[in-house]
């Protein structure tokens, strides 16, 4: 009875307040929830909830302003809000915005909006039935049940029921389901209840009134009780800690604006003269952000317990590290500052490429498919495949550089040897780790589905890609291109590890590696072919009529 | 600039050299035109695959005779141009080892896909040891009891196809009759009907009716099948159960349970709320009133003795199938003898006996079975969750070997990623000579069933083997590796000396 009149209490008490929590919320992101098969901090939960739903953190409210993932968890679990009415909910897809005969012109409508939409849960419901029968889904479709998950996650916000913050009394079974402030009161009695919901009360009116000491003492007193609950299931101070340290310290955008400025000092370096600071200074921040997405990796493997590259996300990212790694190896050997002006501006585009697709690329640390798990073939497979990727990206943005010297100075570009050397051996780099994971691949499948080769999309793609890059070097070799060939094949080949990294799983959307597989992105991936075969093509043009003027002037 | 000196464009010392037709097969070029137009059709593979299935791409492409000779001939090109180089000098080690291991891994793929076996097995809690491996190759029998002769078509991956209705001809049986398939569909629909057989189960025809929903509904049950001893619509079940067998626990509040007696006569417990109601004899053709609502029910039809069996039909396009009722493919086998002719479906995976007599035909349309030496026995079958969620975070069946003598030679688990062997010797996983029992799938319905994929590749340490020296010939080429132009270290810092000679953006 008690626990009701709490409950009561704690659910009534918003009065439709429709301003931000005027203390710190940072007592509050410590709260640990149980979601999506792991337990993680309110901070960690808030902000995938919010990307799930709107696809950004923070979301623009009705009223113009700003909420980011925190003050959405903590909004909604005090009912500050009446989030039905605020457009949060995405939908991405412009077709079923038309479909559903709303305003075409917007990407986010309210719960209230769809609910006013009947084609949306009949498309849904197709989708379910078509994956049932094990046909293929169509993108209307597929959309459409996207939209209605956002819907049933802000539904289960509003009611409370995904806060699940209350561990299940000790000696339940291992993996036990952690309980929202509903069925709270069914497992634990009231004696133990009451304080929780007390302390849960004592801090919405510290926010209200705010006063935030009483509010950071009402979570902690929190947060103890709900340990003490279940001291064994609830993750200690310093996991907590680490994950939101790790989500507030955001070491990849860090790193990205680092790799920015270090193009910027090394355009102006050189070896010598006054120019060498610049330079060197370039080389300090690249090591710099390169520590930031060490180190923001290695949290993520210290967090989530595995490898760091299980899905779009973080592979993008290793192959962006790996790219400023091998910029920074082969500066190591050649000390030329070309090395990392190739490299940076590639890891750069892959890290802004991430960060501006949250829905098709999320960040979220999810528990891991079982066939990915606890395997060493996998992850030594998977490692090497993804940094054969950065060997090639590396000699793309040296292609790139190659291939500037052809637009610039077609006539005398051939004669400059080092850089047709250095961009063969990044070449042969990529070529030897591509083989080895590929290989490694076909190791790791024979345990995993049986076979060591079978066809599948994702090991034709990636053995399409090597025999790209061994049909550029042989055609060379054969006397069919010269360094102008190959410069081109870094750049065009590239399109084949693009094909075989995201095309499969975002295009084809076929085979056994169905895991990966996602939607989104394609015009950003688009746009960056037409771009690259334009640059291509006007490399090639002024490479041509350069031939041609040396043949009529012989 | 080639890595391996010059090749192709020294005078020939040896005179097999200028064999016009070796030289072609050693020759760079040709070589590229191989290695293209393989890049070219396993794109097309990868997008029929998607736009199909991994089946068709498979017959149409990486497993098509053409493709195999396309390889057979990149491995005599690869053959050829090694010896093209003879004799050999230190700086070919790369290039001859790099050959070489891909040399080793077709001959390990030719011999595993020769002797080698690849299949699946589904094989359930408390049944009896199974050796039947359903290989990935379908083939149709037609086999005449009265001749006691049957004939087999191998039909490789892909189904056999009807096209431009042309029949294909299946056989002339001794006793006259000319057998074709005549049609070939994806959209086989198998309606569950058990067939007379002696040694079988007993089988009713249920129908269930109410009139004030004006709803019916018709259907066998067949005792002690895993599948059809019950008909199950959520609120209401009705069970079928043997002479002596004891009816399942477990029901919908409102249910029937039908007993099949020895002399072939039925007997009908009826359970409303779930308490018991009443029990009654049911004669076949009288409906009986239940007393939920206005639901009644009726055995149609009995069969003392029966076995599972299906009839098939095609279904229309334009129409949906029910829930719960999977599309199959399936062949129209047309039997004709003078005069008469008997037209039927035959869904893959499943035998059709026709009626042509006292001894009547038989057709069975699905996939090769290959008896292991041994049967497999699964004793425990376990899903761990992801915490707090039903998605699954792994697998793992725990398994027996047992012999046709009836002693368990092994056992073993299998899970994802950590497949089981038997035999277990270490050498015999190295060498691929053993059956490797991997984690294949699993029914999330049914957690007393396990589908596990089973391997035996003999070309295994030749794949391995020459995958290591692949990779060993990259690295001793890249390491080996000299430049035209000096080493590209002096000449770069040689550039970078003269004031930028290699400049950035300019």
């Amino acid at each position: 009875m008690k626990n009701t009149i709490l409950l009561v209490l704690l659910l009534l008490a918003p009065a439709a307040k429709a301003e931000k929590a005027s203390v710190d919320l940072s007592p509050w992101e410590e709260i640990v929830v149980q979601d999506s098969g792991r337990r993680k901090p309110m901070g960690s939960f808030g902000h995938e909830a919010l990307v799930k739903i709107s696809g950004r953190d923070p979301v623009v409210l009705s009223d113009d302003s700003k909420m980011d993932g925190t003050e959405f968890a903590f909004a909604n679990f005090y009912a500050t809000r009446d989030f039905t009415r605020e457009p949060v909910v995405l939908v991405s897809y412009r077709p079923l915005v038309e479909k559903l005969g709303l305003d075409t012109t917007r990407k986010r409508f309210s719960g209230k909006e769809l609910a006013g939409a009947p084609a949306l849960i009949e498309l849904a419901q197709e989708a379910a039935a078509l994956r049932q029968t094990g046909q293929p889904v169509p993108r209307l479709n597929a959309e459409a049940q996207s939209v209605i998950s956002r819907l049933q996650l802000l539904k289960g916000l509003g009611d409370m029921s995904a806060f699940a913050i209350f561990p299940p009394p000790p000696g339940a079974a291992n993996g036990a389901a952690w309980l929202s402030i509903e069925q709270m009161p069914v497992a634990y009695p009231p004696e133990t209840a009451g304080p929780l919901l007390t302390s849960l009360r004592d801090a919405n009116t510290a926010a209200r009134k705010g006063d935030g000491d009483e509010f950071a003492a009402a979570l902690r007193s929190l947060v103890d009780g709900l340990r003490e609950l279940n001291p064994a299931a609830y993750p200690s101070k310093d996991i907590t800690a680490r994950e939101l340290s790790y989500n507030r310290t955001k070491p990849f955008d860090k790193a990205m604006w680092l790799f920015a400025s270090a193009v910027a000092l090394l355009a102006f370096g050189s070896r010598h003269g006054w120019r060498r600071w610049p330079q060197r200074a370039g080389v300090a921040v690249t090591a710099a952000g390169l520590a930031f997405m060490l180190w923001g990796l290695l949290q993520r493997v210290l967090i989530a317990g595995r490898a760091p590259v299980t899905n779009m996300y973080e592979s993008v990212i290793w192959v962006a590290m790996g790219t400023v790694v091998f910029g920074l190896i082969f500066f190591a050997v050649y000390r030329h500052r070309l090395m990392l002006i190739a490299a940076l501006p590639v890891s750069f585009l892959a890290l802004l490429l991430v960060r501006s697709l949250p829905v098709a690329m999320p960040s979220r640390l999810d528990p891991l498919v079982p066939v990915l798990r606890d395997n060493f073939w996998l992850t030594v497979h998977v490692l090497t495949i993804t940094l054969s990727y950065a060997a090639f990206a590396l000699a793309l943005g040296f292609g790139h550089v190659v291939l500037w010297r052809y637009i610039r100075q077609p006539a005398t570009a051939d004669a400059v040897r080092p850089l047709h050397e250095w961009l063969y051996r990044m070449m042969f780099v990529g070529l030897i780790l591509l083989a080895a994971g590929t290989i490694l691949g076909g190791v790791w499948a024979n345990y995993s589905w049986g076979r060591f080769w079978g066809w599948d999309p994702k090991e034709t793609w990636a053995f399409i890609a090597l025999l790209m890059y061994v049909v550029a070097i042989h055609g060379k070799m054969a006397g069919w291109w010269g360094d102008f060939g190959i410069a081109v094949a870094a750049v065009v080949n590239f399109a084949g590890i693009i094909m075989a990294w995201y095309g499969v799983n975002y295009v084809l959307g076929a085979g056994l590696h169905s895991y990966g597989f996602g939607v989104g992105g394609e015009g950003y991936v688009l746009a960056f072919l037409a771009a690259e075969a334009a640059y291509v093509g006007l490399a090639v043009i002024r490479h041509r009529s350069a031939q041609q003027a040396t043949l009529t002037a012989a | 600039m080639m890595p391996f000196g010059a090749g192709p464009s020294r005078p020939p010392r040896h005179a097999w050299k200028r064999n016009p037709v070796f030289q072609f097969l050693a020759s760079l070029r040709l070589a590229v035109i191989l290695l293209s137009v393989l890049i070219v059709v396993s794109i097309a593979g990868t997008i029929f695959e998607s736009k199909f299935d991994a089946d068709t791409a498979r017959i149409w492409f990486y497993e098509a005779p053409w493709f195999h000779l396309w390889l057979l001939f990149l491995a005599a090109n690869l053959v050829c141009s090694a010896f093209m180089r003879y004799p050999w000098k230190r700086h070919h080690t790369g290039f001859l080892l790099t050959h070489l291991g891909i040399i080793v891994v077709m001959i390990g793929a030719v011999i595993g896909w020769v002797w080698g076996i690849e299949g699946t097995m589904t094989i359930f809690k408390g049944s009896p040891p199974d050796n039947s491996l359903v290989l990935q190759k379908r083939q149709l029998t037609v086999r005449d009891p009265d001749a006691r002769r049957a004939v087999t078509m191998h039909l490789g991956r892909g189904p056999l196809r009807v096209r431009n209705g042309d029949p294909v001809a299946i056989w002339n049986t001794p006793s006259g009759w000319n057998i074709e398939a005549v049609a070939s569909s994806d959209r086989v629909l198998g309606t569950f009907e058990p067939t007379p057989a002696a040694g079988g189960k007993a089988a009713v025809r249920v129908r269930l009716q109410t009139k004030a929903m004006g709803q019916t509904i018709d259907r066998w049950l067949l005792a002690g099948d895993r599948d059809h001893a019950r008909l199950d619509l959520g609120l209401i079940t009705v069970d079928l159960v043997a002479p002596g067998a004891n009816a399942p626990l477990a029901g919908a509040p409102n249910r029937a349970i039908i007993f099949a007696q020895e002399d072939g006569a039925l007997r009908a417990e009826i359970i409303t709320g779930g308490r018991r109601a009443a029990e009654a004899p049911l004669a076949v053709g009288t409906p009986v009133a239940t007393g939920w609502n206005d639901w009644s029910i009726e055995a149609v039809q009995t069969i003392a003795s029966a076995q599972p069996g299906f009839r098939f039909e095609e279904l229309a396009a334009d129409r949906k199938p029910s829930a719960g009722q999977p599309l199959i493919e399936g062949l129209q086998i047309r039997m004709t003898r003078g005069e008469q002719t008997i037209t039927q479906w035959v869904g893959a995976g499943w035998r059709v006996v026709f009626p042509t007599g006292a001894f009547p035909l038989e057709v069975s349309y699905g996939w090769e079975v290959h008896r292991l030496p041994f049967g497999l026995v699964l004793k425990d079958f376990v899903v761990e969750r992801n915490e707090g969620t039903d998605e699954p975070a792994s697998f793992r069946s725990d398994l027996a070997m047992v012999l046709p003598d009836g002693t368990t030679a092994a056992t073993g688990s299998c899970s994802m990623n950590q497949p089981a062997n038997y035999p277990q010797a270490f050498w015999r996983s190295l060498t691929g000579l053993t059956y490797k029992i991997s984690q294949a799938s699993w029914n999330p319905n049914d957690l007393s069933q396990s589908s596990v994929q089973i391997l035996r590749d003999p070309g295994w340490l030749a794949k391995w083997v020459g995958s290591l020296i692949l990779c060993a010939g990259l690295v001793t080429m890249f390491a080996l590796r000299r430049p035209a132009t000096g080493s590209p270290k002096k000449t770069a810092a040689a550039a970078a000396d003269k004031k930028d000679a290699v400049p950035t953006l300019s």
